[in-house]
């Protein structure tokens, strides 16, 4: 932590070695997040580096009093936003890039592309989210930051945070069934979780005959 | 009834995308172009940092010098050499601190001066031009041609595309280098002006025939040095100049990225830019409607709407493989649109990547 303000400091100082250590560092974090919120797009090195672009240009805004990191993210969701709005102008192209998805080495072949293919569905889901509920929902189901740091990363109150959280979950749920990869797992889950292949109702009738 | 199946599938799906790790980035390259920030040599970022360290020392006047570039936005329909390279988002923010100016509240003749900041000038619906730190010009028109004069340094345009043939320009001395719609750097160096593509193409001419240019052509990316012996006199000039100096062919052709971009010391791109997509497949949508409107007969009133989707993988070299249209086309409108599928091409990218664009085809 202070070794990060050190760094920190140094940067303002114009200290272009310390910029390096600290884009070094938190390269990785940036670029999850970016990825995540941009849903695995081609364009996701431009996204990065614009995100250093800003912090290098914005780090003599930055106050000590706040974490670095949660700087750091609420610069990384303001670029990316402004991306997505930028995108949105231009024409939508359907895109099926070749190894853009990292490999996932601990399934078998069709467990792989299976969840490949519904990460990607996932993504086309969280991408219908708007922007407000998709970020919240990012930060909190997959990055997994608490919704008091949420309400500073996107400078809303914790409880608006909340509510953005539960319309988000709510929304997914609605349109998950618009995506055949997700579908066919909740019918698989809803199948493992009642013992039939059935709709949930005959499910419920299982499990209350259950002991 | 609550949805479980959904609730458990939502669950473990965000469990999966949580579980990616993030890919690895060119991180180097993207180091460097992050540093190149402090470096205060007047130039682009994105310019070579060896590339004639001594241009912007130089204050020569133009005299004598003349030619004029002008945009060839409407380039052969099927000419399909045409290639965007991704404008280097962001790259000018990296400078310290950035100014804007309201272009079109400055009075014709008002100087602009850069000077350790990039000043962003914007005429509103019309263009938007950037002087680079230490760079000065002032507004010579602002006219039917709106027209900025760069005294030093360089400076970056931004046209909105407009019908007219020259609605923008930037005069380098005598050399005027106007332009109806694409984005281009101009430096000036000494005797020469330097001009550098990134979007759409340009025709390098003498001044003498304005609005109807001929002379070099610059197709993005690519960029070249220009000068001519007079107002009216031969151009001469060398294409890719700054950006391979090792090819110095005397001819438009040699500004024509055939060799792989990164083998020109450009950034590439991991897949083909939006614009880049954008940019080949309108010209595939446009010649497509032109082939169904001419192969299907004519019906009267009855107004026929076909919809397809165009699939294609695109090579890392830009090359593009199996494409096809989904459902197919007729024979005769498919034969007809061979050639614009084989023409296909884009920048050069890392991985390439799969895409399709719906179309609409109306007779």
């Amino acid at each position: 932590m202070a070794e990060t303000d050190d760094l920190v400091e140094r940067c303002r100082a114009g200290d272009q070695a310390a910029f390096r250590e600290l884009f070094r560092r938190h390269r990785s974090d940036v670029t999850r997040l970016a990825q995540r919120m941009v849903g695995g797009s081609a364009d996701l090195e431009d996204v990065v580096q614009e995100v250093f672009l800003q912090v290098h240009r914005s780090l003599k805004d930055f106050r000590a009093e706040a974490r670095f990191s949660t700087w750091l993210y609420r610069v990384t969701v303001n670029v990316v936003l402004m991306y997505r709005r930028a995108a949105r102008s231009r024409p939508v192209f359907s895109e099926a890039p070749e190894g853009g998805l990292p490999i996932d080495t601990g399934s078998l072949p069709d467990e792989r592309a299976g969840g490949r293919a519904r990460v990607r569905a996932f993504y086309r889901l969280l991408d219908r989210l708007s922007d407000k509920k998709r970020t919240v929902f990012v930060l909190h189901e997959i990055e997994g930051m608490a919704p008091t740091e949420i309400a500073k990363v996107v400078a809303a109150p914790v409880l608006t945070v909340r509510t953005r959280l539960f319309y988000a979950r709510r929304e997914l749920v609605q349109l998950l069934r618009e995506e055949p990869a997700l579908a066919m797992l909740a019918d698989e889950l809803s199948f493992a979780t009642t013992g039939t292949g059935d709709d949930p109702a005959s499910g419920r009738a299982s499990r209350k005959e259950s002991p | 009834m609550r949805p479980r199946g959904e609730i458990e599938a939502l669950r473990q799906v965000t469990r999966e995308a949580a579980a990616d790790a993030p890919p690895e980035l060119d991180w180097e390259r993207m180091e460097q172009r992050l540093l190149v920030a402090n470096d205060s040599r007047p130039r682009w970022p994105s310019e070579p940092r060896s590339a004639r360290p001594a241009l912007w020392k130089s204050r020569l006047a133009l005299a004598g010098v003349a030619a004029t570039l002008a945009v060839a936005a409407a380039f052969a329909l099927f000419g399909g050499s045409a290639r965007v390279q991704p404008v280097p988002r962001g790259l000018m923010s990296a400078l310290p601190t950035e100014r804007d100016i309201d272009g079109d509240a400055l009075a014709e003749g008002a100087v602009v001066r850069a000077g350790a900041e990039l000043v962003h000038v914007r005429h509103a619906g019309r263009a938007t031009w950037t002087l680079g730190p230490g760079s000065v010009a002032h507004l010579a028109s602002r006219g039917e041609f709106l027209t900025v004069a760069l005294d030093e340094g360089v400076v970056r345009s931004r046209v909105v595309p407009s019908p007219r043939a020259e609605s923008f320009a930037v005069e380098v001395g005598a050399t005027r280098v106007a332009v109806h719609g694409t984005v281009f750097s101009v430096r000036r160096d000494g005797d020469q002006a330097l001009v550098s593509v990134t979007e759409g193409t340009v025709v390098v001419g003498p001044l003498a025939v304005r609005g109807r240019t001929e002379g070099f052509s610059l197709p993005a990316p690519s960029s070249g040095s220009f000068f001519a012996g007079g107002l009216a006199g031969p151009l001469q000039g060398r294409a890719a100049e700054f950006v391979a100096p090792a090819a110095a062919a005397p001819s438009p052709a040699a500004a024509s990225p055939e060799s792989p971009a990164h083998a020109r010391g450009e950034r590439v791109p991991g897949a083909p830019s939006d614009a880049d997509l954008e940019r080949v497949t309108q010209l595939v949508a446009d010649g497509v409607q032109q082939c169904f409107s001419s192969s299907t007969s004519q019906g009267g009133d009855v107004r026929v709407t076909l919809r397809t989707t165009l699939r294609f993988s695109v090579q890392p070299d830009g090359s593009v493989v199996s494409p096809v249209f989904d459902p197919p086309l007729a024979p005769a409108v498919h034969s007809c649109a061979a050639p614009l599928l084989a023409d296909m091409r884009f920048s050069a990218s890392r991985r390439g990547g799969k895409f399709s664009r719906k179309l609409d085809l109306q007779r």
